[in-house]
């Protein structure tokens, strides 16, 4: 079956289609849900080479689990999503506390304008406003802003309440409001 | 008169830095990739493979074994067909017990069945 014969079929069939041997399925599984984890756990340990180990890892272990799914029970973009950050919090713990001035910054390789210039300097500067908060407050954030994901998913993927959700994003937005807003005028934001 | 708090809207406040984030996600490098398939590629094999290894082939008396219910039950199944066979071909000297009793015929003669005759006692007892 091609690639974008694919597009239409869930997760869970691709699952079963994997564990039956289906190489197109790991491809469509790979193509749909790489990026991702590579993006969040990118984002959660602000390190291109960690993150790709950790996303790699991840997926590994979807690749291990696919024979024994058990299709409904919990999606596939959730099941990643918690042991993506699992594995992120863990090496954040080990790490304790990154130096600022460790922290990359951000590379766009398409040509540099103003625009992309500023949204490049925002893009950091929140980086390092993020660096600064506690582990699982920075993964809520993290999936609440940037990932988008609702609280009850998020609830699921840190295996907390919603309640605990609300709290952990609105203690860690408040870290980052007060870290981010005096830089405003300088990024370009008044 | 008290003052009102301030109304703080970090949601509105950050918003530029979340979505200068999403703007700045790198596409995954194409060796990134390939590493995740090859990885996907991988476990395809060692499970085939732990299959293999698992479950040798079998010839076909040992499913049909395994169907009929095990070795008790090819044990009551053996038994059963010798003595069948033995029965069949053991001389009917053997078998003089049957010569011995009474047939149906002699069992149920006529007048077991004559109840004529029981009334015609009966009258002549009285």
């Amino acid at each position: 079956m091609a690639l974008d014969a694919m597009n239409d079929v869930s997760d869970d069939a691709l699952m079963v289609l994997y564990a039956n041997g289906d190489t197109q399925a790991a491809r469509a599984l790979t193509y749909r849900h790489a990026p991702r984890v590579l993006a969040l756990s990118r984002r959660l340990l602000q390190n291109t080479a960690e993150a790709e180990d950790v996303a790699q890892d991840a997926m590994l272990r979807l690749w291990k689990v696919a024979p024994n799914w058990r299709q409904g029970e919990a999606k596939v973009s959730t099941w990643l999503y918690r042991i993506t950050s699992n594995l992120c919090i863990d090496r954040m713990r080990k790490k304790k506390g990154t130096n600022l001035d460790e922290i990359p910054e951000l590379v766009d390789d398409k040509p540099s304008i103003e625009s992309r210039m500023q949204s490049n300097d925002r893009a950091t500067a929140l980086q390092a406003a993020m660096a600064q908060l506690p582990a699982r407050q920075k993964l809520a954030v993290t999936l609440r802003h940037i990932e988008e994901l609702s609280n009850p998913q998020i609830a699921q993927i840190m295996d907390i309440s919603v309640d605990a959700v609300e709290s952990l994003t609105a203690r860690g937005k408040r870290t980052l409001a007060g870290l981010l807003l005096g830089q405003k005028e300088k990024l370009g934001l008044e | 008169m008290m003052k009102k708090k301030p109304d703080t809207k970090p949601d509105t406040d950050l918003t530029a830095f979340f979505d200068a984030a999403k703007d700045a996600d790198a596409q995954p490098t194409a060796a990134f990739m390939e590493a995740v398939l090859a990885d996907a590629m991988n476990q395809t094999q060692t499970r085939t493979q732990s299959t293999q290894r698992s479950a040798p082939t079998q010839p076909w008396w040992a499913g049909l074994f395994r169907n009929i219910g095990g070795w008790q039950s090819a044990a009551a199944l053996t038994a059963s067909a010798f003595l069948g066979i033995t029965a069949g071909y053991a001389a009917p000297s053997a078998l003089d017990y049957f010569g011995n009793t009474q047939t149906t015929a002699e069992t149920y003669s006529d007048d077991s069945f004559s109840v004529a005759s029981d009334i015609e006692a009966l009258f002549q007892e009285g």
